[in-house]
């Protein structure tokens, strides 16, 4: 074998062999959850109820309520905002976008205090709303950023031909720009998916009881002394509440990645 | 001409009202709270106490070490995440065969949930049946079994472990995109001049790829600031606060001990460190403002 083959041999051994120490938390996992009682394992967590109620399920419908409550806001103000910034002129148009965006600094988790009183006396305790606002708030800064860079690439060309027609704002946003947008739009909403869904601190902290739990805090709540399940099942917890992701990974790769690479994470 | 100029306040109102009512009015009260002395919600008790909150926390030696743990943190974290990211990317570009199939492999940890790795390396460094210790028993290295998440020494490093799994992907993305702006002459041009992988690597790569080092850079150090779930899951910043963070320090004092004037200056310390450190980032390496853009 010439000298380039054996190094590339060598090289597809190592990338391999990190693919495949990659995959072993995976293995060690599914590993534990089947134990004991192998595919029952999973039937026995979706089938746990509480009052009657199956608290998986429900728990899953929490995440889909708080996801999409709270890309529904994302989407509208971000869109929104970064036309404003991207295509108009106004006083103080650079003191709000610093405003906005200097709060990506800033841990949602800091707010804590404030957020939770005033949750309580706005009588918002542990209601779905309380959950959507924050976690749409924590997503706008970067959404925006993301939505005023790709604005920002649209040429002034097109709104002023629409203006010549007769367009108004609104119309030339929704009817122009929204639509050139089209592969930003599907990145921020498949990056935002993911973010939400897989929230955790603020589902920890913002629910008050377990009907409300997203599937994040499926772990959370069975280990909780009275709903205690051994170990196995504590894992089969933990794949179900991977496997929606992975799924979604699976068909929407390329914008996934695409739209991670367009502004960070939260982590 | 815009007829109508307070429409452009119109479209930027829900964003700013929701940033302003749920961002910058807790920071705001964050800053006031953290001057008095209060319990849980009641607000309405408070009593003002200057700055006893911050001179609690300067002499606190449980919150010192628990900035010392996140600097720590932070350096290992975006070393190891930037060196394996790169290393990888670099070898993920020669596009030798099944690189897509590799990519999708390390990159998929970056979309699960810090639940579902806290608790898979939660079993993975189990003292008994966890796959390290498993592993090590079966190589015949027992003698290197230790009680990793429940050792002082050890703990933060079994965090550090699942913290590089679960992002070095990212790393992957965003030097990828970065190499590709590198135009391949300037490879094929030192491959002339005789320069080997290892030269290459750290003459042009890294150097070119600065604009790349300085995101990571940014995002890593914020994000350490703001990290709590991998350390609430696996460790709740135990065994011996080893493993505590500041926000963890924050949830601490305000679930647990109902201390809420003193939660609040920590969460305003935070707050100017995260500001201070971005905006020390940025000066270094003498980039402007504008984050996320490759």
């Amino acid at each position: 074998m010439s000298n380039a083959k054996k190094k590339n041999l060598l090289i597809e051994v190592i990338l391999f062999a990190v693919a495949a120490i990659w995959i072993i938390p995976v293995l060690s996992t599914v590993q534990i959850s089947l134990k004991n009682g192998g595919i029952q394992n999973y039937q026995d967590v979706f089938a746990t109820k509480i009052n009657e109620v199956m608290i998986l399920p429900k728990m899953i419908l929490n995440s889909v309520i708080v996801t999409g409550g709270t890309i529904l806001i994302v989407m509208v103000s971000a869109t929104l905002a970064a036309y404003a910034f991207s295509k108009q002129v106004f006083r103080g148009k650079h003191f709000f976008f610093v405003l906005l965006l200097s709060c990506y600094a800033i841990p949602m988790l800091s707010t804590l205090i404030p957020n939770s009183l005033l949750m309580k006396s706005l009588g918002l305790r542990g209601s779905y709303i309380s959950m959507i606002f924050l976690l749409a708030t924590a997503n706008i800064p970067l959404a925006i950023l993301i939505f005023k860079g790709n604005f920002d690439g649209i040429s002034k060309t097109y709104i002023e031909a629409a203006a010549i027609d007769g367009s108004t704002d609104l119309k030339t946003f929704l009817f122009i720009i929204l639509p050139m947008s089209k592969p930003a739009v599907v990145n921020v909403l498949v990056v935002l998916f993911i973010q939400v869904w897989n929230d955790f601190q603020i589902p920890l902290v913002f629910s008050t009881s377990p009907e409300k739990y997203t599937l994040t805090l499926a772990p959370t709540f069975f280990g909780l002394t009275q709903n205690r399940l051994d170990l196995p099942h504590l894992y089969a917890s933990i794949v179900i509440i991977a496997i929606p992701v992975i799924a979604f990974y699976m068909f929407m790769q390329d914008k996934i990645v695409e739209g991670m690479s367009l502004g960070g994470l939260k982590e | 001409m815009r007829k109508n100029k307070w429409n452009s306040y119109l479209y930027i109102l829900p964003a700013v009202a929701f940033v302003s009512v749920f961002l910058i009015y807790p920071i705001l009260f964050n800053l006031i709270s953290s001057f008095t002395k209060w319990k849980g919600l009641n607000f309405s008790a408070a009593e003002f106490v200057g700055l006893q909150n911050y001179a609690a926390l300067w002499k606190d030696t449980v919150f010192r070490n628990d900035l010392k743990n996140c600097i720590f943190f932070m350096v290992l974290t975006l070393f190891f995440q930037m060196s394996i990211g790169l290393l990888l990317t670099v070898l993920l570009n020669m596009k030798l065969a099944g690189h897509r199939f590799l990519e999708t492999v390390y990159f998929f940890p970056v979309v699960l949930s810090s639940v579902v790795i806290g608790y898979t390396f939660s079993h993975i460094f189990e003292p008994n049946f966890g796959a390290l210790n498993t592993f090590l028993q079966s190589a015949g290295l027992s003698n290197l079994k230790r009680m990793w998440i429940g050792d002082p020494k050890y703990a933060i490093y079994a965090i550090l472990i699942a913290n590089i799994y679960q992002w070095a992907g990212m790393g992957i993305i965003y030097y990828r995109a970065g190499l590709a702006g590198i135009s391949k002459d300037i490879y094929d041009a030192a491959k002339i001049d005789g320069a080997g992988f290892w030269q290459s690597f750290f003459k042009i790569t890294i150097p070119l790829l600065k604009n790349i080092h300085v995101i990571i850079l940014l995002m890593g150090t914020i994000g350490c600031l703001k990290f709590f779930d991998l350390a609430y899951i696996m460790t709740s910043g135990g065994p011996a606060n080893s493993t505590e963070f500041p926000l963890l320090y924050l949830y601490r004092k305000f679930m647990r001990e109902s201390n809420s004037g003193l939660a609040s200056a920590v969460a305003i310390i935070i707050i100017i460190l995260a500001t201070l450190m971005s905006a020390g980032i940025l000066k270094i390496t003498g980039n402007g403002k504008e984050e996320g853009e490759l």
